[in-house]
């Protein structure tokens, strides 16, 4: 885990070097003439949404409505960028009171289900095209996701926690307003995480996320 | 430009903010009912009397001594076990007093169990969280706890934090087989053969809700269809 960790830290700080090496001569180069150039970077900061899938639908099938995204990127050549990503998605779903067998006894009581994923990236994109009302772009990200699991019932909680390798392929829309580098941004992310553990196999979910995008 | 700057960062960073994980619980959501059983016991070679202690123990992590000497002589002793007594007689069971020549089936012990328990939080995404052992309390805002403020020194940053002390109960009920009480010596236990738990968050004081006593004893026969084999 701390090597990949390492990796990551080594990774973002490779990416901010590139760009603020570059910085100075791209974003004067581009002040003016955004839409016929590309920028340096882009920064995005979005609200998250997820959807279980799979074997993860057993333990959560409720939508998580609380989730957070941000993804900075520094663009190699016109097409292609290479960044980090962090955020969060929050699953939890509360079970009616209920009783539950097991051998030699049986409980009663509600139960909360409840699963955080939090990843850190690596990531790449590919852009299609850098002007226009509409820009759609693809990218994989790659990376750690901190997991929680838990299930508590009454005053008891049995957590679970884990860093889990996982790969992420999204497609993204980005929307700019007019000329000010901001835009709004539209992601799809298919989460794939390599978790093997409490009767889930490959954990999946699809995560929606809608924000502002910040070019420079 | 600039307004539309700060108006997009301030947005943005609101969504960031907007997404704290934070739940509401009811203290009677984290009531629970549980059940244990001899699984090599044959239920169906018992009759169905009982016999049961005339107190209940009261063990605790916080009362003094002269309150738990209260928890006898104002009565709520008497008064739980004269409703668990109740609630076995409502399923079909027959009581037999302590001074009463029969020998019953069973016998009938009650320990109840008042722990307080406190914790500490900090402002921060992170409240709430549970902590590092298998199984853990897991603190909600509405337990029935009560707070106070504290100061942590360890966080400097964030100005102090919050504690809870929070007051758990359980009343745990064991139902043994009579004669085994009879015949235990130093090299023969007593027979255990059905063990209830119920376990909530409570009151600090001595008080309980004999309605949750009662539901949790209907779950309790509810779970375990062998008693009536």
């Amino acid at each position: 885990m701390k090597k990949i960790l390492f990796i990551l830290i080594i990774g973002f700080a490779f990416i901010y070097s590139a760009n603020a090496q570059s910085d100075g001569y791209v974003v004067n180069a581009n002040k003016n003439s955004y839409s016929a150039n590309y920028p340096a970077t882009i920064w995005s900061f979005d609200y998250s949404m997820g959807f279980a899938v799979g074997d993860f639908r057993d333990f959560i099938d409720e939508t998580s409505f609380r989730g957070f995204y941000m993804d900075g990127r520094g663009l190699i050549s016109e097409k292609i960028s290479i960044g980090g990503a962090f955020g969060w998605n929050i699953y939890d779903q509360d079970y009616a009171r209920a009783t539950y067998d097991f051998e030699g006894g049986a409980i009663t009581g509600q139960k909360w289900n409840y699963f955080l994923q939090m990843p850190l990236f690596i990531n790449a994109h590919y852009y299609f095209i850098h002007h226009g009302a509409v820009q759609p772009r693809i990218g994989l990200s790659t990376g750690g996701y901190y997991t929680e699991y838990e299930v508590q019932m009454g005053s008891f909680s049995l957590v679970d926690r884990s860093w889990r390798f996982g790969l992420t392929p999204e497609v993204e829309l980005y929307f700019p307003f007019g000329m000010s580098g901001w835009g709004l941004n539209i992601r799809g992310r298919y989460n794939i995480i390599f978790y093997d553990n409490n009767n889930i196999d490959a954990l999946q979910n699809i995560t929606l996320d809608v924000g502002f995008s910040l070019a420079m | 430009m600039k307004h539309l700057n700060l108006i997009l960062v301030a947005l943005s960073i609101s969504l960031l903010f907007s997404c704290y994980p934070y739940d509401d619980t009811y203290v009677n959501e984290l009531d629970l009912t549980m059940t244990l059983y001899d699984q090599e016991a044959e239920f169906s070679n018992y009759g169905k009397t009982f016999a049961i202690r005339d107190s209940v123990i009261l063990i605790s992590n916080y009362l003094t001594d002269a309150k738990i000497e209260s928890f006898y002589s104002g009565g709520t002793s008497a008064k739980l076990r004269n409703q668990v007594r109740d609630k076995f007689v409502e399923m079909g069971y027959e009581y037999i007093p302590n001074d009463d020549s029969r020998v019953p089936d069973f016998y009938l012990n009650n320990i109840a169990m008042k722990i307080e328990s406190t914790t500490y939080y900090y402002p921060g995404w992170w409240y709430g969280y549970p902590g590092y052992y298998p199984w853990y309390p897991y603190w909600k805002k509405k337990n029935g706890s009560s707070s106070s403020y504290y100061y942590y020194p360890g966080y400097p940053g964030y100005g102090g934090g919050y504690s809870y002390n929070t007051y758990y109960g359980t009343l745990y009920t064991e139902m043994i087989d009579m004669q085994s009480l009879i015949d235990a010596d130093e090299n023969t236990p007593i027979n255990i053969l059905w063990q209830v738990f119920l376990n909530g968050v409570v009151s600090e004081n001595l008080s309980y809700d004999p309605t949750t006593v009662n539901r949790g004893y209907d779950e309790a026969f509810d779970q375990s269809p062998y008693l009536n084999e």
